[in-house]
């Protein structure tokens, strides 16, 4: 009797165990599917300006005013291995730089950037964009990781200065632009 | 199986006494089996020398009547006789396989600066296998063959297979950075199938993995890179 309470034990323990021990076998390894990736990283360069609104001016009849906020300017890219330099411009497009509609203009030559808080520089250099601008930056890059890269922020301090031009009390509005090069 | 089979059929016979000088014959006729064991009643019988003779005309009676009980007496072994075991060798061979197919064979992927890329297709993988097994498992593996460039434009700027990831069957992207028995930090198991004989040692299952490439922190130079991603399983 007692040789069979044991044996209800023992020999499911017995058949269990032997059903979960793994049999002596060698590993079989399946063929080896290959699947091709290409991935394209296309060249890019991104700027992206704030602030959004428009940055305002409070003119004087005669003197210099400030803008509302300075430009904030982040410049990005991705370039290929043979590229040499990213340079940044902000410019008008003509010699314009701000007009109340009716005749009456602000030239670029009255209104003056200062990149970073360095000394103010009207807007009268030409560049790849046209003649009305400034460079804001020309990077180098050569090295390891500055073929992708984020320049910045850089900023521009804003200032017009209406000194001899008398204007018409007015709105006078205008298009800063930003755009970047690589080379 | 003879000679038992005497031994018992004159424990169970009564034989007259003056008979058993004619039955003698007989008995010694069956005794000649080996291992036969004479009646200790048979042997004092004859030794005593009180039986009588058989009429010559009652022999044959005699014979046929005992004859008729030896095959009628059941015996323990019946007629039962088994030979010599013959022994064929059998050789069946069902050769082991695991099969895998994967399609599309191309992914390709349209990176940008400093995110997350989706390949342009999941990849469909059918997987087969038969497995003459009691039970086991069959591990499906997805990996790179090096950690460090899963991807690379060849001009020394790679992508490591820790910005690579996998979704298999929808499920979480995972990055290829286990291990496996075909590439260590650079894999990811796709699917462990355990097997138990009768249900499943041959079956085929479809799966599919979508992949995804994170440029985030690579710095990498614009180009075109590309890397082969091997797909493998192993029963054991």
């Amino acid at each position: 009797m007692r040789f069979s309470k044991k044996s209800l034990i023992v020999v499911p323990a017995l058949i269990v165990a032997m059903a979960f021990v793994p049999a002596s076998q060698a590993q079989v390894n399946s063929n080896t599917a290959n699947i091709n990736l290409t991935a394209t990283l296309g060249e890019s360069v991104t700027v992206v300006a704030t602030p959004a609104a428009p940055i305002t001016f409070a003119l004087i009849p005669n003197g210099t005013v400030n803008g509302s906020a300075n430009v904030s300017v982040t410049t990005s890219w991705a370039l290929a291995k043979t590229r040499t330099s990213v340079k940044l411009y902000a410019y008008f497009a003509s010699v314009n730089a701000l007009t109340d509609g009716t005749g009456d203009n602000i030239p670029t030559t009255n209104v003056t950037g200062s990149v970073n808080g360095t000394a103010a520089a009207p807007f009268t250099t030409a560049g790849p964009f046209g003649a009305n601008g400034m460079m804001v930056f020309n990077q180098a890059i050569g090295a390891a990781g500055t073929f992708n890269f984020a320049h910045g922020p850089d900023t521009i301090g804003l200032a017009i200065n209406t000194t001899g031009l008398a204007l018409p009390a007015a709105t006078y509005t205008g298009v800063l632009n930003i755009q970047a090069q690589a080379l | 199986m003879a000679a038992g089979r005497g031994k018992i059929a004159c424990r169970h016979v009564r034989y007259p006494k003056q008979s058993l000088q004619q039955v003698l014959p007989a008995f010694r006729g069956f005794s000649c089996v080996a291992g036969y064991t004479r009646p200790r009643r048979l042997k004092t019988s004859l030794q005593s020398g009180t039986a009588k003779k058989f009429p010559s005309g009652c022999k044959p009676a005699v014979l046929l009547i005992l004859g008729i009980i030896f095959a009628l007496t059941p015996s323990k072994a019946g007629a039962q006789i088994k030979s010599n075991p013959g022994a064929v060798n059998l050789s069946a061979t069902l050769n082991s396989s695991v099969t895998i197919k994967a399609a599309p064979g191309a992914v390709t992927f349209a990176l940008i600066r400093n995110g997350v890329a989706t390949g342009s297709v999941p990849v469909s993988i059918t997987t087969s296998w038969v497995v003459p097994v009691l039970f086991g498992n069959v591990t499906e593996y997805a990996y790179f063959t090096s950690p460090a460039s899963a991807l690379t434009d060849g001009g020394g700027d790679n992508i490591p297979s820790g910005s690579v990831a996998g979704s298999f069957n929808g499920g979480a992207y995972t990055a290829f950075t286990g291990t496996s028995p075909f590439a260590a930090g650079s894999s990811i198991t796709l699917f462990n199938q355990f097997i138990l004989i009768f249900f499943n040692t041959s079956a085929t299952r479809t799966d599919s993995l979508s992949l995804q490439i994170s440029t985030t922190g690579l710095n990498l130079p614009a180009g075109t890179y590309t890397g082969v991603l091997h797909i493998q399983a192993q029963a054991n």
